[in-house]
């Protein structure tokens, strides 16, 4: 036996003496790794950098070219045993019966009479969200009340397989087998060992692997990742991206053990799961939807100014950013002290802080729609309305229009990622203008501020995260306060994804955040990374803000460069905003005229012939990319049906993978997209009503 | 009338069933079956059909066009309804009625084999040769395996008096179905009242075999 490097690079030692066959063998994984090699450098260059460093397994070739790999650890294998051991699994796995998915599938049963948003239905003018989705669950118990014509997990046939997932490369034999056995749409190959991944290159021919999934009309996806955070963000982006599945498709997911079950595979698989809900985050629904074009529409129609002017702030302007993070309670001396010569932006529920304190704001920001903001604000500053003389007010397009006239001057910002921001955009809002602002307020502000031309922002009360688990807030938020009565807003919040995230800390260590904050402080540090000139200090006991400052408090006058003229800067944030009359007709016919062809478009899905689950699962995908392909990212349409369709469809999804009876199924399909139809026929005529009564609000 | 989908297939499957038992002779399982989808929907179109076809196999020719009308009505699109509306209204000699029948049939369905055969039989019994001989060719053309209307054209060919081709048409039909006995008794009258036209036949048969090997 000769035991050759499983290095690329090396070259055979000239004191081994190799026979004709032994060198000839060794040629030939040299060279399908060269090619390899070469292939991933043109197509994917991350994974050609990792085949760079050699394998610490190298392989012994007998003289009858047998071959053995000898791993790190002191194990070995033959490849002989390796190829009879993955045609066990491809066998094992070949049984339907018997193949692990992974599960994440709706109650579709659970029905309620009458559908609403509960307490929820209050913010909402609408309440196809509730019903819609109830309707199909009535429809799913109705004729499955048992458990009898239905499969317990998801099938999709003998042959099919929408989303495939595969731990580990091995050797890669199991690969093209895979490949060519079934029909795949998506095989998504994930590899934690990546000396397990160089070593296969020597083996499997990757470059005619991709082929085959090419000819197969596979979307063939390597994840090879040390990281198991990364991996599941990376399955996230692969579903994700364009031509991906829709995000509900990870229900059912077939998958393969290249490698054995371990603890390894096992964490893998929670990590999966446990980040299964940011494929669905983030995706709005049409009743929300339906607020922001009521809210919007009449915010243009009582002409309430727009933000026009970006970077028009003088230079030497500084904004104070108020959150009601924990970290704000140490800070009120400072805003105290410094507040006369900066502008002070109070974000949300920071108003009841500053106003028990008695510092009053220059402006105070609102995001959310709900129209209970008017009383939240009401009831925060505990009815004492004289507090809001002289504050100015920013909100986004879609706040409550009363929420604008609660305060003498306003401007509003249009939100991105939003059916109307959408609208405004096509009639001539320019896309930097549009700001995202989300998930929280403090984001607003600060996407705001930077935009608008402030280069020196302080944040206080922005912590993003607490190194007490469970205070987020400043303990003068109106979030601890019980609120009396009508306390919709707390509900609302304590709906947020509540998990325990640690994130690393401003001043060092690590602090707890829950899943919006922790998706907050990302998107923040975008926002700063945007504008390189402004120096944004994170003053707070908090999160670390990437791009920002850490600025521990008692360091705060090193940078206070004198700060600048209240009033003076006051009023060029209102010169931001810019008063402009709409036509509302031609607003409106333009969002009917999208609208309509939305659904027709749909409509031409759905009225193709489908003969076969794989037919219906066609157009599930071809709808679901309708609402979400980067090309329609920014349609009004798309953002105001994508979270709706996504529910109708996952849900029918969900239905049709597990109903034995493939005709049973079909019609289950059909009836399913028919209630998806009638949704947005029904959304349509809800828009309509509720631009009127917009219309008619603002014209008392 | 809205139906649903789900519920549509599980009637469709029944209904299936009641067919079978109608061809294995089991008329009050099939009936049976029919009313009790007509209870669950009633006006339901397969459900009228079939109770249209148990009444004409049990030789009840006038309700049987009746119940296949209703059931033409309740589903304008029906097109196996119209085909077999059309052949009840030919059994009750109505062959204007018939034809208007399968006529509609094949604007649902233009590919529908039977209806095309049942038109072109009709439109012969009225004397329309020429249109009878077009429908079955277009048959043929749609179905080249199947027997019947080449033994129908063969037929036809026969009354033209076009030995030659009539015979081929036999030949034809008998050869993609060897047990139609229809085929084979029409070509052995055929040759009989035609002896001069036996020794092309075996020809024919000759190259046939020869083929084979």
């Amino acid at each position: 036996m000769l035991t050759l490097p499983g290095k690329q690079s090396a070259q055979p030692s000239k004191d081994i003496d190799m026979t004709p066959l032994q060198q000839a063998y060794l040629n030939k994984l040299r060279a399908t790794a060269e090619a390899n090699a070469a292939f991933f450098q043109l197509n994917m260059p991350q994974h050609k950098m990792l085949l760079d460093k050699a394998s610490s397994a190298s392989v012994d070739i007998s003289e009858q070219g047998d071959l053995v790999v000898r791993y790190a650890n002191g194990e070995s294998r033959s490849v002989t045993a390796d190829i009879l051991e993955m045609e066990g699994r491809i066998e094992k796995f070949s049984d339907l019966s018997d193949r692990p998915q992974l599960l994440a599938f709706h109650n579709l049963r659970r029905f309620v009479e009458s559908p609403s948003h509960g307490r929820h239905q209050v913010f909402h003018y609408s309440k196809l969200d509730a019903e819609y989705p109830n309707r199909a669950t009535r429809h799913f118990a109705k004729h499955y009340p048992d458990n009898s014509g239905l499969n317990r997990y998801p099938s999709f046939g003998e042959k099919e397989i929408p989303l495939l997932i595969v731990f580990g490369s091995r050797l890669g034999w199991h690969l093209p087998r895979l490949l060519a056995e079934y029909k795949i749409r998506h095989l998504v190959v994930i590899e934690t060992d990546l000396d397990a991944f160089r070593l296969s290159a020597f083996f499997q021919d990757y470059v005619q692997l991709t082929r085959l999934a090419q000819e197969k009309g596979t979307d063939l996806i390597f994840i090879v990742q040390s990281e198991l955070d990364k991996i599941a963000r990376s399955l996230t982006g692969a579903m994700l991206r364009t031509g991906g599945l829709p995000q509900f498709f990870i229900h059912g997911a077939s998958l393969f053990y290249g490698v054995d079950d371990t603890a390894m595979v096992a964490k893998i698989r929670e990590t999966i799961m446990e980040t299964m809900w940011e494929l669905f985050f983030g995706m709005g629904y049409f009743d929300d939807e339906l607020v922001t074009i009521r809210h919007t529409f009449g915010n243009l129609k009582q002409g309430v100014p727009i933000y026009r002017r970006p970077n028009t702030i003088p230079k030497d302007a500084v904004a104070f950013v108020i959150g009601s993070g924990p970290s704000l309670d140490g800070l009120i001396p400072l805003l105290r002290e410094y507040g006369d010569r900066a502008v002070i932006f109070s974000c949300g529920t920071a108003l009841a802080i500053l106003h028990k304190m008695g510092i009053k704001p220059d402006f105070h920001v609102e995001k959310e729609r709900q129209n209970i903001i008017a009383e939240v604000i009401q009831k925060s500053i505990s009815n004492d309305m004289e507090f809001l003389e002289g504050v100015n007010f920013i909100g986004l397009s879609p706040v409550y229009p009363e929420v604008f006239n609660m305060f003498e001057r306003y401007g509003m910002i249009v939100k991105a990622a939003d059916t109307m921001g959408a609208v405004l955009n096509a009639k001539g809002v320019p896309r930097e203008l549009i700001l995202n602002g989300q998930p929280t307020v403090t984001n607003t502000a600060i996407d705001f501020a930077v935009s608008a031309g402030f280069k020196n922002i302080y944040l206080f009360g922005v912590d993003l995260g607490s190194k007490d688990k469970e205070k987020h807030h400043s303990k003068h938020t109106v979030y601890m306060n019980l609120m009396p009565e009508e306390d919709h807003l707390k509900k609302i919040l304590a709906h947020q994804p509540a998990n325990d995230i640690i994130v690393p800390g401003n001043f060092g260590g690590e602090v707890h955040a829950n899943k919006v904050l922790s998706f907050a402080r990302p998107m923040m540090s975008h926002s700063i990374s945007m504008y390189p000139d402004a120096k944004v200090y994170n003053l707070n006991d908090g999160a670390l803000i990437e791009h920002a400052i850490p600025l521990p408090p008692e360091d705060f006058s090193q940078t206070w460069t004198g700060g600048c003229d209240k009033h003076a800067t006051v009023e060029a944030v209102m010169d931001t905003f810019q008063p402009e009359e709409w036509d509302m007709d031609e607003l409106q016919g333009m969002l009917m005229e999208r609208i309509d062809a939305f659904i027709s478009r749909v409509e031409a899905i759905v009225a193709n012939p489908q003969s076969s689950l794989s037919d219906v699962l066609d157009k599930m995908i071809e709808i679901h990319w309708m609402t979400l392909a980067p090309s329609n990212i920014n349609d009004p349409c798309a953002l105001l049906f994508r979270g709706t369709s996504s529910r109708l469809l996952s849900m029918a999804y969900n239905a049709v993978t597990i109903i034995k009876d493939q005709d049973e199924a079909l019609a289950k399909a059909e009836w399913d997209f028919s209630n998806l139809i009638d949704c947005m026929h029904e959304a349509r005529e809800e828009v309509v009503k509720n631009i009127q009564v917009a219309f008619a609000a603002t014209e008392q | 009338m809205k139906i649903d989908p789900l519920e549509r297939v599980r009637l469709n499957k029944r209904i299936e069933q009641a067919h079978t038992c109608l061809m294995n002779g089991d008329t009050d399982t099939a009936q049976t079956i029919f009313q009790e989808a007509l209870l669950q929907v009633p006006g339901y179109s397969p459900a009228l059909h079939g109770m249209g076809v148990l009444h004409v196999a049990c030789g009840d020719v006038n309700d049987g066009e009746r119940w296949l009308r209703q059931a033409t009505e309740a589903d304008a699109e029906n097109a196996l309804a119209w085909n077999d509306l059309g052949e009840a209204l030919r059994m009750l000699g109505r062959g204007d009625e018939a034809i208007a029948a399968y006529r509609r049939a094949l604007e649902l369905e233009p590919d529908f084999l039977s209806a095309i055969n049942n038109l072109a039989v009709a439109l012969a019994g009225k004397g329309d040769l020429d249109e009878a001989k077009r429908c079955l060719r277009q048959a043929i053309d749609i179905d080249p395996i199947d027997p019947h209307p080449y033994n129908n054209l063969g037929v036809i060919l026969e009354i033209e008096g076009q030995i030659d081709e009539a015979l081929l048409c036999y030949e034809k039909a008998v050869k993609n179905k060897h047990d139609f006995e229809e085929a084979k008794q029409n070509y052995a009258d055929l040759l009989q009242r035609n002896p001069g036209q036996l020794m092309k036949a075996m020809g024919r048969l000759l190259d046939d075999a020869k083929a084979l090997d």
